[in-house]
This record gives structure tokens, C-alpha cells and sequence, in this order.
């Protein structure tokens, strides 16, 4: 697999229009090069592939200053990355710090790190014992890229000592990672590959809301936190206790049941059951207003703004036993002036109608049709929202505990930007484009430094909370580091009254 | 646990089974077993073997029905009950043949793989067949208790999706089971349960699935712990001694583990060069066709892709160097620096000379439809007979001008639709080699299940119409139990 991600590269990546004027242009491209060095042999390394790079055209556009360079990566780790929080986090204990934590200590890490310019080595089997330890590789390494791994039953970097089957991996968040590269083929902005603008971020937002009402709802995962993945894309990890020890067997099911097969150039026959299933209804519920909002105008997708898009990507998609509908419609929208809202309730009851379920008498065609066809056609504008809407899951890196997931707080190199943490209820309030860069971090900081010498503000205790992190990071702390060392409290409680109980000393 | 240390002398024959039940015909069949404490027996090495391998055969018969056309008719079905209650005549029988075939194949990890698919679908099949009282006797073996009838009612609304159109109106005295989702993860991943904070809410009609999970996690869960500290670990050393080479050679029976490449008569290893794999085409199944050509249009092919065809070219007697061949000249695109950078390693390892250094032999059908589907507009591999929808299928079958009628082609694509992936290969085979009379000589085993069992069948029927001497004789079950004992292979071969 490793080989994989060197082969399938863009030859063209080398105009990145990242800080094209900026003398370490060279050195942040890197990233696109030929990754020989890379020495892993393992067959079970897996890890999420940073797919070909395209042009950033959005970055480009909204600042020519330098966004990434090695020297801010240095600035970067040495003064904001939040290592409290990633430790306190990953330790899963909340009395941070002097406390040493096996979760944390077995936590296998990563790091991707640069030498010299356009070299680059994937360092596998890392671990720390403690948050200081970590904090000092990382200082000293700064690395481009940090993934995290499983928490195996040893410490990761003791592989070599180890004897073969002694470092099994026993817990890890259940993740989910969705990249807008899957969403190509409905992508109508403009944008393909890794490019991405706010109209089709719109698929993001999406994916969170159906996600996370899941993830609670249904599977009643209560600390579940989501990231900007810096990019094109959004990870979530889920870190109650239950979701970290589940199987790869039980993982598998859990991404399953979230993924919706639709009809494929090389599968057509796609079966969704009536009634649906209670989550895909609540995800309906979700996303057709979402669907009618921002696929159907031109304003968004444009699924049926022109002629052309709504005869190819619509019509041309009913069912068989549907086409009278089709010719029917393309003849009426020919020449009216009904909104792409009312155009899909008019579509919508056609097809009602045309099954016998629109009410008043059946028609002729509604008592002849096969029961089969009336069921595929009553499918049918369902399969449409869901094509367009429900989210694409890389079902991959969800499946088992040792794939290897790019860790929160890390910055994407090709953009600069933090891979930052979002709540979930604000995912309609989430701008990409407005996550900090690690040049604008920069600025940030010397702004407050000038400012701050003017109005004597009492001394923050982190770096980061100088800068715009703190919208990132505070709610992070409060939504989610909180609630969760809780319940660490609690269970910890509990433990500890039931040992007490038992021994009979209360 | 132990599972072969508790086999100790011990005064009596079967400890804890009542007279009546296991003297009352089709008994064992009935009674539903955990197989959660190994049994107290004292019994011969002989007897040790001869009921290892009554099971083997149960769990052969399994294996047969479940891949074939009958998999699902009262005649499979009964014949598999048949078998069952011939050869695990007894309880106590059922008890001890699974114990001993759960330490014999606990020591590696294919094997084990394969007895707890298999000892699951046995189990499974059991419990569809049993009865009211003894799934509910099943349902309190695992604890599971039916939903509290309050909390049905509250639920009702949304548990009613779950029962059949019709059914609606009996809704009210259906019954319920709540587990953890964790329990019923099939039924998750298809969404055919309601999962709410956790918990999986399944109609009665469906517990047997989270019984068939249940079983399988328990006996997994042991077959880890044999694998992780040995089969004998808690028994004096005379015992094991005398036990360990008598669960080795059952662990090296039955499973055709070993890569088909060596059943191979030495003139058709040396009859695949890579300057012949391109015509040898027409004998190779569907997915290695539809890969050759995928090779021969990208000029390349990915990771999945390679693995796949790699290994079943190896498995076809491809040898290193000439596979090495093979695919530089393929890669044509390419320098041959970039081939050697990025390719030959890969070929390489598929034949254990980089890596971990472990050879590996061809995926078999089950391995190739259940890998990682093809997901990239360069990805080759996998099942088409899965992968595709019966469209494209068509279409393929005809471009490859596969059958002399449109009606041979309907057929395989038929087969397609129900999802009998490996009945519609076989019967693409069937289509493509039509002499009854030379089907006879040849063994059409395994077609179906594993890619290189039709090559070499495709290849010896050429072989047979063009007047080849006999090549394929010693083709018969025989050859799977090499290294075996000679009664061993006895017993296995009269169960084929």
C-alpha cells in the first residue's frame, strides 16, 4: 500500500500556487514529490493517502502571503500547538500532566518529516510516555505531518525488541474521514480534486449533521469530536470508552450501517427498503431541505437550473416505468418559470401520481404497473437526494484499529491550515477559509504583542489563546475535553467505591 | 482454558448428559450446543481420529451445500441434516469431535478461520431448523431475554418497520430481543434492526443471527487463546506428547491450504511463460480476464489488482523470474528504473522474497469477492461477477463472445442477479467447455471457488480434446491430504 501513494502522484504538482513568490516555494511542495524514502515494508500499514495535489486556487486567491513554510512549522510547535490539549485528550485521564497514562504511553504516533528540502521520511512506531517527551520530538523533528495509530498492548516503539504477535493493537477512536474528492462527480462549482470553495463545503456540513445525530442517536456515542482536516475534508473520532475498544468486526458494521449504496456505473441494481429505515429517514429529513436549498438552484449545484443539467442529471435517471414523466416535464420546464423548489415538488408528485398514490382516483397506468416498478419509482427521488447529499464515507480508514489517521492540531502543509476542531452544533457557522493560517497565526501573534504592550491585558496562559485558535480550541476544551474526563471521573468513582465495597472499608 | 487437557483418565464414558437424550435418535441433531466446557473422556487414539474426522466430514458437507446451487433447497438442506445426524450420531459425539477439531485447527490461523466459519454456519443451521422451544431453550443459554412486553409497547411505532408487510396486524404479540449492538453486528451493517443508544432491537424472527454471533464470538474468542497459548498448555507433557503429532496431522488434512501450483503436473507449470499468459486467456475465469485486459489497457496495474493476478499466475506455475518478466514487459509504459523502484518489489514479495518473507498462495473466490472492492477507475480486480451489474456483465460476456447462445449467456448473468456469484463462474465454465465426456476425467471440484481450479481444469479439457494423455489422474481428492496417514485419507476421500 505504501507503494500506492507514490505511483498514483500528478506529474503536474510542482506549480502548486501556494507562496509562488516565496523563496521556500520550493520546500513546500515537497509534499507532491516522490516519496522513495519511505522505508515501511509492513503489510498492515494503512494509513489514510494524501491523494494527488492539485492547484489551491481558493488559497491562492485569498492571500499571496506566505502561508507554510518550515520556519513557521518551527514557530508553530515551539509557541501555539496545544500539547496540553493532545495529551490530555489522548491520555484519557483527567489529571493532566504528572500522571502517566498507558493510553497515552502505548499510543502508537507518526510523523512524516523533511531532512532536507524535497526529502521526505515517514517515521512508523512512535510513542511517548509522557506529554513532555512527545512535546520534545516534536519540537526537535517538527514534523510536516503527525498521524495517529492504535493504543497497542506495548509500547509501539519497542516494536524491534518485540516478539512477532506481542504488539497487538487494543483500542482506538472510531474514526470517520470524508474528503470532497469523493464528491466529484456532483460537485457542479467548479471545483475537482482537492480544490474546494463554500458552495461545495456545503457537503461537509451535510455529512456532520447526519453523522453526529447518528453517532448519538442511534449508537449512543456521547464524546465525539470533529476536525477540519486543514483541507478538503473532515475527521471525526469517537472517544467513549466503547467506541475505543470496539472490533475491527463491530467497526465494520457501525461504518456500514452509515453507508448508503447507490447505483454505480458498474452496479445499477441498488435496493432501499420502504419504510425507510429510521436513521436514513432522519437523514432524509436532514437533507432534503438541504437538497432543495443548495443542490437544486443555480445559486448552489444547479440540479435544476438549465435544461441540460436537469434532462442528463435528473430526468434521464427515472425509471423506465417513469419516462412518460420525463418527456412530460422536459416539454412543461421547456418554457415556465417555476422555481427549482417547485420544479421537484411538481417532479415529486408526478411520480406519486403516476404509482397511484397521489390520491383521487388511480390511473390506468397505476393499475397495470408492476409492483416492482411501482416500487422503484417510489424509490426513486429518494436515491436522488441521497446521491447528492448523503455523505461519502472513506469506509476504509473507519474498519480497523491500526489504520492511521492525521492528527487533530497538526497544519495541512499545502494550505497552512490548522486542522482545527469543530462543534458540530456550529457546523452551518464553519468557514474554511477562515482557519488560521500559520502566517496569519504569525501576524496574529504580533498583533496582540503590540497591542497587549499598550493595554496591559492580564498574561493568557497559552500562546494560542493570543491568536484566533482560541475560538478553535476553548469550545473544544468545553464541549468536549470536559464532559469527557467527567466521565472518566465518574467511572473512576465508581471503581473505586465498588473496590472499596468489596474489600468492606467504606 | 484448555481444551484437550481435560481429556484425562476418568471413570466414566460421558459426564453430565442425561441417558434418554442421547439415546433417542436424530438427538444430537436437536440439541443445541455452546461447546463451552470440554468434556471429561477417556477414549482411544483411534477413536480420537475416527470421530475427528466423522466431524471433518459434517463440516465438508457444510462447505459443499452451502457453495452450491442447492445451498438453499429442502434437498441440500436435508441431506446436510442427514449427514449430521449419521455422523455426530450422539451428544456426547457432537461435544467431543468439535473439541478435538478445535485444537487441531487452533494452530494456524487459515484453519482456524475456516472452523469458525464453519462451526458458526453449522451452528446456524441447527437453529433454523429447531423449533420454538428449543430456540427459546437457546435464547436463555445466552441469556437473552425477550424485550420487557412495556417496553415493546412504548417502541411499537418504530419496531413495527421491522416485521414483515403482512404481519402487521399479529405486531402486538410479537416479541422482541434488546442487546447491544456490539451482539447483532450483521444485522446493524444491513440495517435490519433498530439501534437506539447502543442497543439493537431485533424481531424473533431474526435472534438467530445474534445466537450465530454469539457462538462465534465465544468460539473465536477460544481459538485466540489456544493460538496465543497453546493447545496444550495445561497437560502433563506425556500427554502432549502423544497427542500433539495426532492433531497435527488432522490439522493437515482437508483444507486445500496448500497453493494449487504444486497439485500441478510439472507439464503445465512449464507451460505458462509470460510470453503465453496473453493467450492463455481464453482458460482463465472471468476476474483474471477482465484483469489481463485491464493490464494489457492501463499498461499497469494497481495494488489490489497485482496481488490478485500475482499470486493466481504464481498459482498457475508462474515462475519469479518469469514473473518478473511478465509484468516489466506489461508496465510497458514505464521506464525500467520506475519499474524497479516501484514494481518489482511488490511482485517480489507476492513470492516471499521481500517483506515478512512469507509466501503466499492465490486468493480463493471467497477471498477475492470479499476483498476491498475495486474503487478507482484502474482497479482490475475482485469478482465481476459481484462487481458489476448485469448490464455491463452482459455486455462483457458477449464482447468476449462467452457461449454460442444468447440463452448460455442469459444463464451466467441470471445466476448473477440472484448474487450466486460462484454458480454463475462455474457456470461459465460449463458454457465454455460443453463435452460431458471429457468433464468426466477432470476434476471439476473447485470451480466456482478458487481461480486457479478452473485454469487447470479449462487446461486439461484442451488437454483431453486434443488427445493429451491423461494428465490430470492423480487430480483426485487424494492429493489434498498429502502428508497425512494413510486411514486419514481414507475417511476423507469415502466423504467426498
Amino acid at each position: 500500500m505504501p507503494e500506492e501513494s507514490t505511483q498514483e502522484q500528478d506529474p503536474d504538482n510542482g506549480t502548486t500556487a501556494v507562496a509562488a513568490t516565496s523563496p521556500t516555494s520550493a520546500v513546500t511542495n515537497v509534499y507532491a514529490k516522490d516519496n522513495s524514502n519511505k522505508e515501511i515494508t509492513n503489510e498492515d500499514f494503512d494509513m489514510d493517502e494524501d491523494e494527488p495535489m492539485q492547484t489551491e486556487t481558493e488559497a491562492a486567491k485569498k492571500s499571496t502571503a506566505v502561508v507554510f513554510s518550515p520556519e513557521l512549522l518551527k514557530m508553530y510547535y515551539a509557541r501555539l500547538f496545544p500539547f496540553d490539549l493532545l495529551h490530555s485528550w489522548l491520555a484519557y485521564s483527567p489529571n493532566n500532566n504528572n500522571s502517566q497514562s498507558w493510553l497515552f504511553s502505548r499510543r502508537e504516533f507518526s510523523m512524516t518529516i523533511e531532512p532536507s528540502p524535497g526529502e521526505e521520511i515517514y517515521i512508523r512506531y512512535q510513542s511517548f510516555s509522557t506529554s513532555q517527551e512527545l512535546t520534545t520530538a516534536i519540537l526537535k523533528r517538527r514534523p510536516t505531518k503527525i498521524d495517529l495509530g492504535a493504543i497497542f498492548s506495548q509500547a509501539p516503539k519497542d516494536h524491534k525488541t518485540l516478539q512477532k504477535g506481542q504488539l497487538q493493537p487494543v483500542q482506538r477512536e472510531l474514526v470517520f474521514d470524508i474528503d470532497l474528492t469523493d464528491y466529484d462527480d456532483i460537485r457542479h462549482c467548479g471545483c475537482t480534486g482537492a480544490q474546494i470553495c463554500n458552495k461545495c463545503w456545503v457537503f461537509m456540513t451535510m455529512a456532520v449533521e447526519v453523522l453526529d445525530g447518528g453517532l448519538k442517536k442511534d449508537f449512543g456515542f456521547d464524546h465525539v469530536s470533529w476536525f477540519y482536516s486543514g483541507r478538503r475534508g473532515i475527521h471525526a473520532w469517537i472517544c467513549d470508552e466503547t467506541a475505543r475498544t470496539l472490533t475491527n468486526e463491530a467497526r465494520n458494521a457501525v461504518a456500514t450501517y452509515f453507508e448508503v449504496k447507490l447505483a454505480s456505473d458498474n452496479n445499477k441494481d441498488v435496493e432501499l427498503h420502504l419504510p425507510l429505515h429510521p436513521s436514513l429517514q432522519r437523514a432524509f429529513d436532514i437533507l432534503e431541505p438541504w437538497f432543495i436549498s443548495d443542490i437544486l438552484p443555480a445559486s448552489g449545484h444547479g440540479l435544476l437550473a438549465s435544461p441540460e443539467r436537469w434532462k442528463k442529471d435528473l430526468l434521464d435517471t427515472i425509471p423506465e416505468a417513469g419516462k412518460s414523466i420525463a418527456s412530460l416535464l422536459e416539454k412543461k420546464w421547456a418554457n415556465d418559470t417555476t422555481t427549482p423548489a417547485e420544479k421537484w415538488e411538481q417532479l415529486k408528485k408526478h411520480v406519486r401520481v403516476l404509482i397511484g398514490q397521489g390520491g383521487g382516483a388511480k390511473t390506468k397506468t397505476a393499475k397495470t404497473m408492476s409492483t416492482k416498478d411501482k416500487l422503484r419509482l417510489e424509490h426513486w427521488p429518494i436515491e436522488v437526494v441521497f446521491r447528492h447529499t448523503y455523505p461519502r464515507l472513506d469506509i476504509n480508514v473507519s474498519k480497523t484499529m491500526n489504520h492511521l489517521l492525521k492528527s487533530p492540531f497538526c497544519v495541512h502543509p499545502k494550505t497552512g491550515r490548522v486542522c482545527v476542531p469543530i462543534q458540530p452544533e456550529e457546523i452551518r457557522q464553519f468557514d474554511p477559509f477562515a482557519v488560521p493560517t500559520l502566517g496569519r497565526l504569525m501576524e496574529e501573534l504580533d498583533d496582540y504583542e503590540k497591542t497587549a504592550a499598550m493595554e496591559e491585558r492580564p498574561k493568557p496562559k497559552h500562546e494560542w489563546q493570543k491568536t484566533s485558535l482560541k475560538g478553535y480550541f476553548e469550545p473544544f476544551q468545553k464541549a468536549f475535553l470536559e464532559p469527557l474526563h467527567k466521565e472518566i471521573r465518574k467511572h473512576d468513582k465508581n471503581q473505586a467505591e465498588q473496590a472499596a465495597a468489596m474489600r468492606g472499608d467504606f | 482454558m484448555n481444551v484437550v487437557g481435560p481429556i484425562k483418565p476418568s471413570s466414566s464414558l460421558i459426564a453430565g448428559i442425561p441417558e434418554e437424550e442421547s439415546s433417542s435418535k436424530n438427538a444430537a441433531f436437536k440439541q443445541i450446543q455452546l461447546y463451552d466446557e470440554a468434556p471429561q473422556v477417556e477414549m482411544s487414539l483411534d477413536q480420537f481420529e475416527v470421530y475427528a474426522l466423522k466431524r471433518l466430514k459434517v463440516l465438508r458437507k457444510l462447505e459443499r451445500v452451502m457453495n452450491s446451487r442447492t445451498a438453499n433447497s429442502i434437498d441440500g438442506k436435508n441431506a446436510l441434516k442427514k449427514t449430521i445426524s449419521e455422523e455426530l450420531e450422539t451428544p456426547e459425539l457432537d461435544q467431543i469431535s468439535h473439541f478435538i477439531l478445535r485444537a487441531a485447527y487452533s494452530l494456524d490461523e487459515e484453519k482456524r478461520r475456516w472452523f469458525l466459519t464453519h462451526e458458526t454456519a453449522l451452528f446456524r443451521f441447527r437453529l433454523e431448523q429447531a423449533d420454538q422451544k428449543v430456540l427459546t431453550k437457546s435464547c436463555k443459554m445466552f441469556q437473552l431475554t425477550p424485550l420487557h412486553p412495556k417496553e415493546a409497547q412504548e417502541k411499537m411505532q418504530l419496531l413495527k418497520m421491522l416485521l414483515p408487510h403482512d404481519n402487521n396486524t399479529r405486531s402486538s404479540n410479537q416479541t422482541f430481543y434488546k442487546v447491544p449492538f456490539t451482539q447483532a453486528l450483521d444485522l446493524v451493517a444491513k440495517r435490519q434492526c433498530i439501534v437506539e443508544r447502543g442497543f439493537a432491537y431485533i424481531p424473533a424472527s431474526k435472534v438467530v443471527s445474534i445466537l450465530a454471533g454469539k457462538f462465534r464470538m465465544l468460539l473465536s474468542a477460544s481459538l485466540a487463546h489456544l493460538a496465543q497459548n497453546g493447545i496444550l498448555g495445561g497437560s502433563n507433557s506425556s500427554e502432549a506428547e502423544r497427542l500433539h503429532p495426532l492433531l497435527q496431522n488432522i490439522n493437515s488434512c482437508l483444507l486445500e491450504t496448500e497453493p494449487i501450483s504444486e497439485e500441478l503436473g510439472s507439464f503445465q507449470a512449464s507451460m505458462v511463460t509470460p510470453g503465453n499468459v496473453p493467450k492463455l486467456v481464453q482458460h482463465m475465469p472471468l476476474c483474471m480476464r477482465t484483469m489481463q485486459t485491464g493490464l494489457q489497457k492501463d499498461k499497469k496495474l494497481r495494488y489490489h489488482g497485482r496481488l490478485q493476478y500475482g499470486l493466481f499466475l504464481k498459482g498457475a506455475g508462474l515462475s519469479l523470474e518469469d514473473a518478473l518478466v511478465f509484468f516489466q514487459r506489461s508496465f510497458s509504459n514505464m521506464t525500467a528504473e520506475q519499474w524497479q523502484k516501484e514494481y518489482s518489489y511488490s511482485i517480489r514479495h507476492t513470492y516471499g522474497k521481500e517483506g515478512q518473507k512469507k509466501s503466499k498462495s492465490a486468493y480463493n473466490c471467497s477471498g477475492i469477492i470479499n476483498s476491498q472492492p475495486p474503487s478507482h477507475p484502474g482497479d482490475h480486480h475482485g469478482c465481476p461477477y459481484k462487481e458489476y451489474d448485469s448490464d455491463k456483465l452482459s455486455k462483457l460476456l458477449q464482447s468476449l463472445k462467452i457461449g454460442s447462445t444468447p440463452g448460455d449467456r442469459q444463464a451466467i448473468v441470471n445466476l448473477q442477479k440472484s448474487k450466486h456469484y460462484n454458480l454463475a463462474c462455474l457456470e461459465h465454465f460449463k458454457v465454455m467447455h460443453p463435452n460431458q465426456e471429457a468433464l468426466k476425467d477432470i476434476s471439476v471440484d473447485n470451480i466456482g471457488n478458487h481461480p486457479n481450479a478452473w485454469f487447470r481444469a479449462s487446461l486439461a479439457y484442451k488437454e483431453y480434446e486434443t488427445g493429451g494423455a491423461g494428465a490430470e489422474n492423480n487430480e483426485k481428492e487424494g492429493a489434498l491430504v498429502a502428508g497425512s496417514p494413510k486411514a486419514v485419507a481414507d475417511v476423507a476421500m469415502s466423504s467426498a
